[in-house]
């Protein structure tokens, strides 16, 4: 017990009642009990759901340390795509019961198997809008009312067989970026500042298209 | 749509932006499916 104590940095607590603990504290004589179980598997269930903002991303970090100082295998439930990116060696993206897509939380990153482990993994989530494939002069097209992007190679080479179809786009916060000369015009576009979220890292941007409202309009945000 | 931008980005509310997609970031999805494609 006094290993697991020492482990959690709860050892100057063990004499107090648990009314007597912060929220935090308490967090590690709970982790503390199945620590000294010495479990093959620990399971998480949203541990973290409880605690306030600060102490949360605390306690994540925490629990990183233990993970990786006793080795023991983790199945961690959580709802937050943040935990699941920064605990998990591998993570599985459920929905109703039914999973998604399993993969490094990279690979669900970069290469999500559908709309909603795009729209889930990632903070702000993924923009999407509805498109037509189209095809002019050997390039694919992705059109709506108002816009036309011509579609890199990579991308056209795999929507060959979806031309006339209508699909979904998706683009993340992160791969938009303010148009420098270099920037080809069929992947740019003009867009008015709606509200501006300064987070000293970066800086967030609610925009919509003035010209072409109709669609710009089409463009949503997931929220969470 | 969210954009997210370099906080030495000087914007404010109302202002017009031109925004560029980088094209080996796209995404597609099957309209029916949702599966990607």
């Amino acid at each position: 017990m006094r290993d697991a104590a020492d482990i959690l940095g709860i050892g100057e607590l063990l004499k107090r009642k648990p009314r007597q603990l912060s929220g935090g504290q308490r967090q590690r004589v709970a982790l503390g009990r199945a620590i000294v179980r010495h479990p093959r598997v620990f399971l998480f269930d949203e541990p973290l759901s409880n605690l306030d903002a600060k102490l949360r991303v605390q306690m994540r970090v925490e629990l990183k340390k233990l993970h990786l100082r006793l080795g023991t295998t983790a199945i961690y439930v959580t709802h937050d795509q943040v935990e699941a990116m920064t605990l998990g060696d591998r993570v599985v993206v459920m929905k109703d019961g039914v999973v998604q897509q399993v993969g490094e939380p990279l690979e669900l990153y970069n290469q999500p198997a559908n709309k909603f482990v795009a729209g889930f993994i990632g903070s702000p989530a993924m923009n999407f809008a509805a498109v037509t494939v189209t095809a002019a002069n050997g390039s694919l097209m992705a059109e709506n009312s108002g816009l036309r992007i011509k579609l890199p190679d990579e991308t056209a080479q795999r929507l060959r067989g979806h031309i006339g179809h209508e699909v979904t786009l998706g683009v993340r916060p992160e791969d938009l970026t303010v148009a420098g000369i270099a920037d080809p015009d069929h992947l740019c576009f003009d867009a008015v500042i709606e509200v501006v979220e300064q987070l000293g890292s970066e800086i967030l941007l609610d925009m919509v298209r003035l010209a072409r409202a109709s669609w710009w309009r089409a463009w949503s945000r997931p929220r969470g | 749509m969210v954009a997210s931008v370099e906080p030495t980005t000087r914007v404010k509310v109302r202002d017009k932006l031109r925004l560029a997609m980088r094209p080996s970031r796209l995404h597609v999805f099957d309209a029916k499916t949702e599966a990607a494609i």
